[in-house]
């Protein structure tokens, strides 16, 4: 080993040794060496590595260089695909215009606006590619439209838009020397785009004179208001981050934001933000000068601006006209001096005014309304604005200059009093102000709402986040709905946000709900009593100087107890909030509190050293309990005798209360030298195992285990700690640096250790199924304790605060975590999904559902990997396996519809007839039955059997032709029914033809025989033969699926195209061609391939591969839509109709509640799932389709050309799709849209590759187009994986082009 | 520039400003996803971690919210490049162990633990120990290697972090591969 000094030596000689070339270095170390042998060894050992073995060994890095963040400026002619002839127009505050040439899909002038470096280019580009959609919606003659929007060369995102010919508003008045009239005119123009926007929910949150570019066309002065929507798009994409902050400068131009954009940032922005701005215009219209200027250096800062702007009240136009003696007669280029003043005063200067007020509530609404006004002072018409009130005057006195006020408080109050009067009236005038501004917010709301839906696949967290934006925005309860149906999973409920200094770094103490559903929780120096429900706060408790580090709620909810880091501890009632009273005994910070089981009692701890016991009612002095060291948590024990301590030295003490003596001391393994630090102490916890006798420390790292003894039962590593039952506990260890969940057993000390389980926390639901926990990710998930695995996820972060508090409401229904906000969620752990053991995804063919006194599944969870024959039936509600069956000659085993019983089908190979096996739900083979054979049907896996039960009980199944090939009506085909308690024979019958895919009815003795190769759809009386009724298929149609109502008068036909009908067979009886009565188009990749009626037949359900569509059967009316996020396989309705149960292929079970969908979200539907679009109306295809298409081309803007394409592809109308992709629409702004088209047609021509009766010619045909469609979609911004995404695209595998656009 | 703005708000957040931690995140943020994506970059498709999950993995190695006392880039730096140090040894264990209990669950890395270094494939369990063993006796020019090999910074990164000349890393950088190679030819 070498000592420092020779380290030293060695680094350098081993430096200078590798500049030799090898041969010298053996006597260079000699040389240096001397005689330090040591040395010699290691520098000669060493350098003849370096020769001899080192070659590029670590060479290069294991992850790719890091960006030099100090690279030069990069060039400054911009390089992107498909521009040319780059020319620079301007610089700005987000980066640099110019003017190019943009030669796709059209080659024209553009320009196009390079973002400056250093903002976060992929979140600018997923936010523009989401504000781009908000822009398509935009065609509005005075807004200049955004093309396209990408990276150049160098990964700067940048914009691509119209190119205005024109120059700045202000400047355009001046050099054409406008008279006030026609400045006013050419600004309500500005004013009506700006409204069209609003309309759309879109903020331009920029505007200023160089946005506002005017040019002639002819006489006319036309504006064009450039960059809408830019600002949102380079802003923080959660808003928390307001422009200005963004690169710590301001991005926009501060005179011309709101106060409320320059404070707030982006959640505070809304319509009246963008009337504000248009009021600074205006006003520099009228007078060249802006409301707000700064003297001299103007403010650098946010907060220098923010004061500034809220301080100055600006002159009315017209004083600030006369207060310049340079623009006295009027601004520069108005000419007309004196009138121009004289206009200009009065109406006018409120009116301006007005669009500048303070408060966004005192502007007007809307754009809109500010151009009304205009137009009523244009022609002489009284305008809406006028002087300010007094009471307004005074409350903003009041508000300016609060401290000072506070004096003259009841002077000033008696003064509003007087004027209350003046004030309802107010109140009144405003109503209708209000209402346009909820107008806006509301149209705000749904914007962001459909941000978020286009978001939430890719992005759920956010995604969520937009949610609850769009939900404060709006009352619409309906639009979160829509959001979160688009999530995977959600159960946020509510968002509570509302302290002093929020609850940040994990600084929240305390969250508890009350027994009558009130919640408390704690901020950094105050806690708040809620009525959560309603998301009102009801009390709020302060006073303590310092952060509170523990808090307290006694047994009888009567109190609340604080320990502050000022020394103090405070006693409020949380009935009325008053503090009872404040204990400062203590000489150091309080760390911890709590109240005694009988609440008579409380006890503090101090880093003095002391623990101290009270009697709450304030009688008798306290008891002191002494440590050597600075103290961190106190408990009592579940009797009130007993209290343990726990101090920096890692010791607990353990003292009688009734004689105040110590009664143990806990050491720790080894006693802690130099002690905890104050903040580990802060974190630490102490308390009672509930009925078994030991106490658990917790600080730092270690959790330590004692006996009631003093002996340590166990130390392990540990970073969370929690009760589990009565004699376990959930630890989470830190392994590097993520949590690992462990169990430990209290009694021996023992840990179980869940590693795979990378959990920092873990809660036990009160029901003690579930445990609410925290993984690795910082996100709250819920970990079924029976199987040890994590069941759900719940959206949105928790904290950065590895303990997280969890409270449950009294109720079990909802449970509420404490992070930098409270979220509360919705516990539905029935609703959780829950994943079948097994492989996946085979178990779950032949899988299937039932739902009769519990629900049930029956996997096969080996799959057919191997031939053991393993079949498992689950009960769904308590996850439990109920029963197993081992038997590998069984073909099939399903469950029964009404869930009581399974059948197996055993093929007797040498006889050709089947062993059909009856068994109970937990294995037990209740019955064996031999089906004779039928001598035309060959051995085989029948894939079809079918039940009923009849109104005795009775079971009736019947067999069908194997493998799917439908037989022919002829004689020797037979259809059978048997009742399987006896094992009786019931009906032979020929077969009608089809493959029977539903039984039941009235009498429980009609069979629907369906077939894609069948002209019609038959019912059939299995007892006679008898035909009951024909329905024609739709000429589009495959009746893949069919089933009767219960009532037998409607058949539902799903069909192998997303469609659905039902008919109403009282119709059909006279005339089988009659038309269906309802019919449903679920535009879905691929859907109707099982379907039945739901509650008692209100209602019938379509299964379109990851969704299972409920519509009404009278009105084929959307009524709800499932999401099991995976191929569904089975379906079961609970007895109550109130529930339905899905399974996957991916062999997830899952419960829903069958919850109608509102109005607004069955529109929701089919306008936000962008991809998909659903409609349900009453009709016939045909007809539907006529009527969309007629709306349409009404409507026609580019996006509804788009969708018009839509239709006709689901026409299967190709040439018309592609007509319509070409007509009139951009290319660029449409990209979106036109990537779902396209992708659309390239399954098309994919699926019907898979047909097998397509000729050879056509295969050819159709594989060049689809290669064609998959180029077109790549250039609208397909992205691979949601190619590789669409069904069949493996047909493509041997065109030469596949590789080139897929790769492999 | 940024490297300025990462020592205010690491400045920030020792004084326990609110709001500073996530003034880091942003800040940080491009440059732990780079080192994120280009280990996944390396490691193949089929991926289990996603590189968001792994770059809050970094960040909570980082110490999440409460970093130990942080000395602007150059400590940051060093804890990243630690952090992704432990991620990668932390995934050739779990590799080790998948192999061992092989059946019992389906593997989630398709690409092979070690990694390519110039042809050569490293053992990253292996490395990791000689790193530790490295460390414990010359503790600069271990720093050197970890920012180095782990965080992918370059040379001249490297000395203005540590406040020394480029000639003085590059000279330890050999020296610290050097001594690494031979520790593991040892065996």
């Amino acid at each position: 080993m070498l000592d420092d000094a020779q380290k030293h030596r060695l680094l350098h000689l081993f430096a200078d040794g590798v500049e030799l070339p090898p041969a010298d270095r053996a006597a260079f170390v000699a040389r240096a060496c001397g005689d330090d042998v040591a040395l010699r060894h290691e520098l000669g050992e060493l350098l003849a590595v370096e020769a001899d073995a080192l070659a590029d060994f670590l060479a290069a890095p294991a992850v790719a260089a890091a960006p030099d963040t100090d690279t030069p400026p990069p060039p400054v002619v911009p390089e992107i695909d498909g521009y040319a002839d780059f020319e620079r127009l301007a610089e700005g505050g987000m980066g640099t215009v110019y003017k190019a040439w943009q030669l796709r899909p059209v080659r024209r002038a553009v320009a196009v606006k390079l973002i400056r470096p250093g903002m976060d280019t992929a979140q600018v580009l997923a936010r523009f590619e989401v504000e781009r959609q908000a822009l398509a919606l935009m065609s509005h003659p005075y807004i200049a439209a955004v093309h396209d929007a990408g990276t150049d060369a160098l990964g700067r995102p940048f914009l691509c838009m119209e190119l205005v010919d024109g120059v700045p508003i202000t400047d355009y008045c001046a050099r054409e020397r406008l008279s006030l009239e026609a400045r006013l005119r050419l600004f309500v123009k500005v004013c009506r785009a700006v409204d069209h926007a609003h309309r759309r929910g879109v903020l331009h949150r920029d505007l200023k004179p160089s946005n506002v570019l005017v040019g002639k066309h002819g006489d006319e002065a036309v504006p064009k208001v450039i960059d809408f929507g830019i600002a949102k798009a380079l802003a923080d994409p959660l808003g928390e981050q307001s422009i200005h902050t963004l690169a710590g400068t301001f991005l926009g131009t501060p005179e011309y934001m709101a106060p409320e954009q320059i404070d707030g940032g982006a959640n505070q922005v809304d319509t009246r933000s963008d009337v504000y701005s248009l009021g600074v215009v205006l006003y520099e219209l009228l007078t060249s000068a802006r409301p707000i200027e700064a003297r001299g250096q103007p403010p650098a800062g946010v907060v220098q601006w923010s004061r500034l702007v809220h301080e100055t009240v600006p002159p009315r136009p017209s004083t600030r006209l006369r207060s310049q003696p340079t623009t006295a007669n009027g601004p520069a280029g108005g000419g007309g001096g004196a009138r121009w003043l004289r206009r200009l005063t009065g109406d006018l200067d409120w009116v301006v005014m007005k669009a500048l007020a303070k408060e966004p509530d005192r502007r007007y609404g809307s754009a809109r309304e500010f151009a009304e006004d205009l137009e009523n002072f244009l022609a002489h018409r009284p305008v809406v604005a006028g002087p300010p009130s007094g009471v307004y005057r005074l409350r903003r006195f009041v508000r300016r200059y609060r401290v000072q006020v506070t004096a003259a408080l009841l002077v000033l109050l008696s003064l509003v009093l007087g004027l209350s009067g003046t004030l309802w009236f107010l109140v009144d005038a405003r109503a209708n102000e209000r209402a346009a501004i909820a107008r806006a917010r509301e149209a705000e709301g749904v914007r962001i709402a459909a941000e978020a839906a286009l978001l939430a696949k890719d992005n759920p967290n956010l995604a969520l986040l937009l949610a609850l934006e769009a939900s404060e925005r709006t009352d619409d309860s309906a639009v979160r709905r829509t959001i979160y149906d688009a999530l995977p999973q959600h159960a946020l409920q509510r968002r509570l946000r509302g302290h002093d200094e929020g609850i940040e770094q994990g600084t929240g103490v305390l969250l508890q709900y009350l027994r009558d559903g009130h919640l408390v929780d704690s901020g950094a120096s105050d806690a708040v009593l809620w009525d959560a429900d309603r998301g009102t706060q009801l009390r709020r408790f302060a006073g303590p100087r310092d952060s509170i580090d523990a808090m307290a709620i006694d047994p009888d909810e009567r109190l609340l107890l604080a320990a502050s880091r000022d020394g103090t501890a405070w006693l409020w009632e949380l009935a009325t909030g008053t503090c009872l009273r404040v204990v400062p005994d203590h000489t150091a910070a309080l760390t911890a509190c709590a109240f005694a089981a009988d609440g008579r009692h409380f006890a503090t701890a101090s880093l003095d050293g002391t623990a101290r016991v009270f009697a709450t009612d304030g009688n008798g002095a306290p008891l002191v309990l002494r440590h050597e060291h600075p103290l961190g948590a106190v408990a009592f024990d579940r009797g009130g005798q007993r209290l343990a301590t726990f101090a920096a030295d890692g010791c607990t003490r353990l003292w009688d209360l009734r004689t105040g003596r110590l009664e143990r001391e806990c050491p720790p393994a080894e006693r802690l030298a130099d002690g905890l630090t104050d903040d580990a102490l802060r974190g630490s916890e102490v308390f009672f195992a509930s009925s078994i006798d030991r106490v658990v420390s917790l600080c730092g790292s270690k959790v330590r285990v004692h006996a009631g003894d003093g002996r340590l039962v166990a130390e392990l590593d540990g970073r969370f700690a929690r009760r589990f039952g009565d004699d376990r506990l959930f630890v989470s260890r830190d392994v590097a640096g993520t949590g690992r969940l462990g169990v430990v057993d209290l009694r021996t000390g023992a840990i179980e250790p869940h590693d795979e389980l990378r959990l920092w926390s873990a809660t036990p639901t009160p029901d003690g199924r579930f445990a609410v926990a925290v993984d690795y990710k910082l996100e709250v998930c819920l970990l079924d304790l029976a199987s040890m695995r994590i069941v759900r996820h719940y959206l949105g972060p928790a904290d950065k605060n590895w303990r997280p508090h969890i409270a449950f409401h009294p109720d079990g229904t909802r449970f509420a975590v404490l992070g930098p906000d409270v979220r509360i969620w919705t516990f539905e752990p029935d609703y959780a999904p829950f994943d079948l053991p097994g492989t996946a995804p085979v178990l779950a063919e032949r899988s299937n559902v039932a739902w009769g006194p519990a629900p049930v599944a029956v996997i096969r969870p080996d799959g057919f990997a191997r031939a053991d024959g393993r079949w498992q039936v689950w009960d769904v509600a308590s996850r439990r396996c109920l029963g197993e069956i081992r038997r590998p000659e069984l073909a099939f085993v399903a469950p029964s519809p009404c869930g009581t019983r399974l059948i197996g089908g055993i093929p007797e190979h040498g006889s050709r007839g089947w062993t059909m096996v009856v068994f109970a739900l937990d294995g037990r083979v209740q019955r064996e039955i031999e089906l004779p054979a039928s001598p035309r049907i060959e051995p085989a896996v029948p894939n079809e059997v079918h039940w009923a039960v009849d109104a005795a009980g009775r079971f009736l199944i019947t067999t069908l032709n194997p493998e799917g090939r439908p037989p022919a009506p002829r004689d020797g085909v037979w259809l059978q029914c048997h009742d399987l308690t006896t094992g009786e024979r019931l009906a032979q019958i020929p077969h009608p033809g089809g493959v029977p895919t539903w039984v039941g009815g009235p009498d429980a003795a009609s069979v629907v025989m369906a077939g894609w190769h069948l002209r019609f759809l038959q019912v059939v009386d299995w007892r006679t033969g008898a035909v009951r009724a024909r329905v024609a298929r739709p000429p589009d149609g495959m009746h893949l699926n069919a089933a009767l109502s219960p009532d037998g008068r409607y058949l539902l036909g799903a069909l192998g195209e997303p469609l659905a009908f039902v008919w109403d067979l009282e119709r059909n009886a006279a005339d089988a061609n009659a038309a269906p009565i309802a019919s449903y188009i679920g535009m879905t990749p691929a859907g109707g391939y099982a379907c039945g009626f739901l509650a008692g037949g209100r209602l019938c359900q379509v299964v379109c591969d990851d969704e299972v569509h409920v519509f009404e059967t009278a009105t084929g009316e959307l009524f709800a839509v499932l999401r099991p996020q995976d191929s569904c396989t089975g379906l079961a309705e609970s007895p109550d109709g109130s529930e339905l149960l899905t399974l996957t292929t991916a062999g997830r079970v899952q419960r829903f509640p069958l919850d109608p969908l509102s109005v607004a979200e069955r529109r929701a539907v089919g306008r936000l799932e962008g991809k998909r679009l659903a409609q349900y109306r009453i009709g016939t295809p045909e007809q539907l389709l006529a009527a969309e298409r007629a709306w349409l081309t009404a409507n026609a803007t580019p996006g509804n050309h788009a969708q018009l394409g839509r239709l006709a592809l689901a026409a299967g109308d190709l040439d018309e799709a592609i007509a319509c992709t070409q007509r009139g629409a951009d290319l660029a702004v449409l990209g979106p849209y036109y990537t779902y088209l396209y992708l659309d047609l390239v399954g098309l021509y994919c699926r019907r590759l898979g047909d097998p009766r397509a000729t050879a010619a056509q295969r050819t045909a159709d594989r060049t187009a689809a290669i064609a469609a998959l180029e077109q979609a790549f250039a609208c911004g397909a992205d691979r994986e949601r190619v590789l995404a669409v069904p069949g695209i493996d047909r493509l595998r041997d065109h030469p082009r596949h590789a080139a656009l897929l790769g492999r | 520039m940024r490297s300025h703005a990462v020592t205010v708000a690491l400045a920030r957040i020792e004084r326990g400003e609110p709001g500073a931690s996530e003034a880091l995140w942003d800040l940080v943020y491009q440059d732990l996803k780079q080192l994120a994506a280009a280990r996944l970059a390396r490691l193949g498709a089929g991926q289990t971690m996603q590189a968001t999950a792994l770059v809050h993995e970094v960040w909570m190695r980082l110490g999440g919210d409460a970093p130990p006392s942080f000395d602007g880039r150059a400590h940051f730096f060093g804890a990243a490049a630690n952090a992704m140090r432990n991620i990668l040894v932390d995934e050739a264990r779990k590799k080790a162990r998948l192999r061992r209990n092989a059946g019992r669950k389906p593997a989630t890395l398709p690409a092979d633990a070690a990694i390519e270094s110039g042809g050569d494939a490293v053992d990253l369990l292996a490395l990791d120990e000689a790193l530790t063993a490295f460390a414990a006796e010359y503790e600069r020019p271990a720093r050197v290697i970890l920012l180095r090999y782990f965080a992918g910074l370059s040379i001249p990164q490297i000395a203005e972090l540590l406040s020394v000349t480029g000639r003085t890393v590059d000279r330890e950088y050999l020296f610290a591969r050097t001594w690494l190679r031979r520790f593991l030819s040892r065996d």
